[in-house]
């Protein structure tokens, strides 16, 4: 969600940009526990973070690839899903990430005094 | 398959044909159950057409190459996905008729000419290595052009052009077919033609040295089978030929490959009944026979097997897994 933006508004991009430059470290934060796609993209969207299907589930596979997740299928409710997790090497990155945006963020807190 | 998971099969199929092939069985599968569980919570609740919902849900997915683009690790293409199949097209022809003009070269015919900046340098004096890299050097240009297009914005898509779900192209009928099994019966087909037609002296046994050592093994009337063997021979080829090019057998192409099969058994019956086709009959006709016999079991076996696929339905399109 953009606040205050119309479509053609050139702060929509800006906005997209910022939201691209988390987008690991927020699917990376949100996978406390295994998660699957779907279950992921409406968690991220329910905390207010809005992700398209086409964005979130390449990232997971390339994520994967990365080392960062890793994934299984498994059987529920009669239907196969791949179900992703947070590997020991992807935590290690994710508190890094985190110390990174903390420390961004008092910046930028100090910038738009 | 009903409607609207034919629209999400469709869908996953044009997106899984920009993937590499080794990830796209697995990719392909986990988007078909992700994209499946998303329409079948948005019809629980929602008072529209399913079709129109799949619709939706795959319009918002994405365009199928930018999709699969995503899927791959983050590095610098050359050629990207939506132009990388005419790339492909355009290799293809290229390769084709060059291969052509190569063989009417060997077979005596000079000529030089230019679709620039492609050379096409098959004059006399040139030995095959000339023509060789002259191929290469054509595939280095055919390549620049297209990476220029692609850094030109010719293949990309601008972020406001929006893409229509509706222009998915419906699914092909029938069983993907390996590659291997028709380009052996094609390769094995057009040799066979092409000696019992043309070169009848390249079946033999060389004894020794020399072309005393050499004896042919059909014997000179065995021109009296020739139209049988071509009969069975050339739509052989051509049948190979098609499944080659489509990779896809359907119904059709089954049902034809088991006629030539008992086609086949009742022209080498033919042969061992009617003689004489080899100048060693006596040792040849058991032979002969015994590979007759063995067409027959495996022709039996495919018809069995065909009709059973025709009673199961396996040759109709494939049903989506998690529905």
């Amino acid at each position: 969600m953009v606040h205050g933006a119309t479509q053609s508004d050139p702060l929509t991009g800006l906005v997209h940009e910022i939201r691209r430059g988390a987008l690991v470290l927020a699917v990376l934060a949100a996978l406390r526990s295994e998660e699957y796609g779907w279950s992921l993209l409406k968690a991220l969207a329910e905390r207010g973070l809005e992700i398209e299907e086409g964005t979130l589930y390449p990232l997971l596979r390339r994520l994967e690839a990365q080392g960062l997740l890793s994934s299984r299928w498994r059987v529920e409710d009669g239907r196969r899903r791949r179900y992703y997790r947070v590997t020991d090497e992807g935590e290690r990155i994710r508190a890094r990430l985190l110390a990174e945006w903390r420390d961004l963020d008092e910046v930028m807190e100090e910038l738009s005094r | 398959m009903n409607e609207w998971s034919e629209w999400i099969e469709r869908y996953v199929r044009e997106v899984s044909r920009h993937l590499p092939k080794g990830s796209r069985a697995d990719v392909a599968e986990e988007l078909r159950s992700l994209l499946a569980e998303q329409v079948e919570e948005r019809i629980a609740v929602a008072d529209r057409p399913a079709e129109e919902i799949a619709l939706e849900v795959i319009g918002g997915f994405g365009e199928p190459s930018e999709v699969a683009g995503r899927y791959a690790p983050d590095r610098a293409l050359l050629i990207g996905p939506r132009l990388f199949p005419v790339f492909k097209i355009a290799v293809g022809i290229y390769l084709g008729v060059y291969a052509a003009l190569t063989a009417a070269w060997l077979a005596g015919y000079s000529m030089t000419f230019y679709v620039l900046p492609l050379r096409f340098d098959f004059s006399e004096g040139r030995d095959l290595v000339d023509v060789s890299f002259t191929a290469l050097a054509n595939l280095g240009f055919l390549l620049l052009a297209f990476v220029l297009l692609q850094w030109s914005g010719v293949g990309s898509r601008s972020a406001s052009a929006g893409w229509d779900p509706r222009e998915l192209p419906e699914l092909p009928d029938g069983e993907p077919a390996s590659r291997v099994d028709p380009a052996i019966g094609l390769a094995f087909g057009l040799y066979f033609l092409l000696t019992f037609n043309v070169a009848p002296e390249w079946f033999g046994f060389a004894f020794g040295a020399g072309d005393e050592g050499y004896v042919p093994l059909l014997h000179p009337e065995y021109r009296a089978f020739l139209p049988w063997l071509n009969a069975w021979l050339i739509p052989g080829v051509l049948l190979d030929a098609w499944v080659l090019w489509r990779r896809r057998r359907r119904l059709a192409e089954r049902t034809a490959e088991i006629a030539l099969e008992v086609f086949g058994v009742y022209v080498l019956l033919r042969i061992v009944a009617g003689g004489p086709f080899t100048r060693f009959d006596q040792a040849f006709d058991p032979v002969i026979a015994i590979v007759a016999i063995v067409l027959a079991l495996v022709a039996v076996v495919h018809t069995v097997q065909a009709v059973d696929r025709v009673r199961t339905r396996r040759l109709m399109r494939p049903e989506p897994t998690g529905t």
